[in-house]
């Protein structure tokens, strides 16, 4: 009797079909949790470290104040949405950025403040002078996170 | 198919920042705040001066050493007659307890630097931390951070209540 011994067994070859479909669900994965980045300030801010921080949670329910120094200049300067401010349009701007959300998370509402770490605290103190005039009392103090 | 779907993972990929917010969360008090008057034991005072330098209590201080003497402030457990009175408060959970009346006053020159404000805000995070471990260690045997890990909400709010974040800011001094 003659036995017939395979010589060669060869892998089969791994099936390709089904790669766009991994390579689609990953890119829904990217769109989905993409954030498209619009809050870039206009100026140089070096905010301070800090340790003891909290991650926030609601990011949609938040409006950015940049405030810093122009590259070698010694005025401070104060951006929202794009466009640079004074300090008493403040209040008027967070409270119109308010009023876009729901009724009901307003108490959520947060201001963030991105200060550069060598401004000088009466400004600070204004700016939250101007938050408590409309009611805007959760504030955050951004900080620089060590990567 | 594939190729045309990959490109588009790798733009996705390069332009995605996966955004997260973090610092100090702080609470700003009501604009027609009028708080009586505290006696001045209970109160750590702390002042910062332009040069971003501390006085605590009228003693300068060096700000590495300020959150080990603030949590020794807001606890207050030698009732040493210089730190805050202590009073019974019905808390849940653990009944009638000691509390000490602590009350920790900031206040800034116009122009200290935001970046030593913020030094100080974080220094004393570390205190009141570091004062509800204590007090959640002594009580219920776990770290407070333990309890916020295991998201034990009750007890949670009971080491809140006991040690309240009182941080009173007023305005900056010439």
């Amino acid at each position: 009797m003659k036995f017939k011994t395979k010589r060669k067994k060869s892998l089969p070859e791994i099936s390709t079909s089904s790669l766009p479909d991994i390579i689609f669900i990953l890119l829904f994965f990217f769109m989905v949790t993409m954030v498209i980045k619009d809050d870039q300030s206009k100026f140089q801010v070096d905010r301070p470290t800090a340790v003891q921080i909290e991650k926030m949670k609601h990011l949609d329910l938040s409006a950015t104040i940049w405030v810093g120094y122009d590259e070698g200049q010694s005025i401070p300067l104060i951006q929202f949405d794009k466009r640079l401010i004074q300090v008493d349009e403040v209040a008027g701007l967070i409270a119109e950025k308010r009023a876009t959300l729901p009724e009901s998370s307003a108490p959520l509402f947060t201001t963030i403040i991105k200060a550069d770490r060598e401004l000088p605290m009466y400004l600070i103190t204004d700016i939250k002078q101007e938050l408590r005039s409309i009611n805007a009392l959760k504030i955050q103090y951004s900080i620089q996170e060590e990567s | 198919m594939a190729d045309i779907a990959f490109l588009l993972l790798i733009f996705f990929l390069v332009t995605t920042t996966i955004e997260s917010e973090s610092g100090l969360m702080r609470k700003l008090p009501p604009d027609e705040d009028s708080s009586g008057e505290i006696k001045r034991r209970n109160v750590l005072n702390i002042l910062i001066n332009n040069d971003d330098q501390l006085m605590v209590n009228l003693k300068p201080m060096e700000i590495d050493a300020l959150p080990a003497y603030a949590a020794t402030f807001i606890q207050n457990k030698e009732e040493k007659s210089t730190f805050p009175e202590m009073e019974l408060k019905d808390l849940e959970l653990l009944g009638e307890t000691m509390v000490s009346k602590q009350v920790i006053s900031l206040q800034c020159a116009t122009h200290t630097s935001y970046g030593s404000y913020v030094g100080v805000q974080d220094a004393l995070a570390s205190a009141y931390r570091s004062a509800r471990n204590d007090f959640s260690e002594q009580h219920f045997n776990r770290s407070f951070d333990d309890l916020l890990e295991a998201k034990a909400i009750e007890r949670v709010k009971v080491v809140q209540s006991a040690i309240p974040m009182r941080i009173s800011e007023a305005e900056p001094f010439k």
